[in-house]
């Protein structure tokens, strides 16, 4: 097989490529005006959300920031929505529609089942040795949280109070053998299992006591545990 | 369909996700309670009209 075509540097520069058999050759043609190739700006505005939101999510996991990161995509949802407009003349944008259908399902899911999306992502166990090491607030984002407090002795405190949170996951609670307990648990779907009683399903409120039946009274040194996970299990025990 | 005319697809959705995200923010900020139950049908419902009203006018134009 013979190659008689010219190398792609010639066939590239007409000009140059031999006589001109028209009546009128290259060099008396008018120069060709640059197309302006329109601003990518689907891309562009795609880009900057993706990079926007792993920022922040970023700067949460490092705990540099803290607030959930639900609260951000509403912003993004609706900077999505300004785009399209500002931009309906250029055409349709395809992928920036496709963005706001994907952050309309995540807010729509977070929404409905209550999921906070704060506290990093992983597999974490607190272990506090005294009341003072007892943290108020506890969060997740993803993953399992098991928070171990049969060490604590809660009966000094008055009013012993803590709150944890996972977003998507587990969420492990110990208490003391002898302490006395008011857990409030809700799941947006899930399993929520407080002291042996058990309830599953969508949006999921248990409460329980330990032990059973105890007259609650202000600052008696009642342990008030309040636990919530969007999407998963809740588990609180006693050795 | 001219450079110069607005694509109307991409106005229905702009509009659509900002109203969405506005009420995913109130949400966020506790002012509102979204549910599923709410938001599912809405969307379904502006969706739903926004096929039936760009069907009209298109057929309104070939005509």
């Amino acid at each position: 097989m013979s190659d008689e075509r010219p190398p792609d540097d010639e066939r590239d520069r007409p000009e140059e490529a031999g006589p001109s058999v028209g009546p009128t050759t290259a060099a008396e043609l008018p120069p060709a005006e640059p197309t302006r190739r329109p601003l990518p700006l689907s891309r562009l505005i795609l880009g900057l959300v993706l990079v926007a939101i792993g920022v922040i999510w970023l700067l949460e996991a490092l705990d540099v920031v803290s607030f959930s990161l639900l609260a951000v995509l509403p912003g993004a949802l609706i900077v999505v929505g300004i785009v399209l407009i500002a931009a309906a003349r250029t055409g349709r944008h395809s992928p920036l529609i496709i963005l706001g259908v994907i952050l309309t399902v995540i807010l729509t899911l977070a929404s409905s089942l209550d999921i906070r999306l704060q506290g990093g992502v992983g597999e974490r166990t607190e272990r506090p040795a005294t009341l003072a090491d007892v943290q108020s607030e506890y969060r997740l984002s993803v993953g399992q949280l098991t928070i171990d407090l049969t060490s604590v002795d809660f009966s000094t405190s008055p009013n012993p109070r803590v709150t944890a949170s996972v977003g998507i996951g587990q969420l492990e609670i110990r208490v003391p053998k002898d302490a006395r307990v008011v857990a409030v648990a809700h799941a947006g779907a899930g399993q929520v299992m407080v002291f042996g009683r058990e309830e599953s399903g969508f949006d999921v409120d248990l409460t329980a006591r330990r032990p059973p039946g105890f007259e609650l009274q202000a600052g008696t040194g009642v342990l008030r545990l309040d636990l919530s996970v969007g999407l998963g299990q809740i588990e609180v025990r006693a050795p | 369909m001219n450079d110069r005319e607005f694509h109307r697809g991409s106005i229905v959705w702009g509009l659509i996700f900002i109203v969405l995200g506005v009420l995913f923010l109130l949400d966020q900020l506790d002012v509102l309670d979204l549910k599923a139950v709410y938001i599912l049908p809405v969307v379904l419902i502006v969706i739903g009209a926004t096929f039936l009203v760009s069907g009209a006018i298109s057929h309104r134009r070939s005509d």
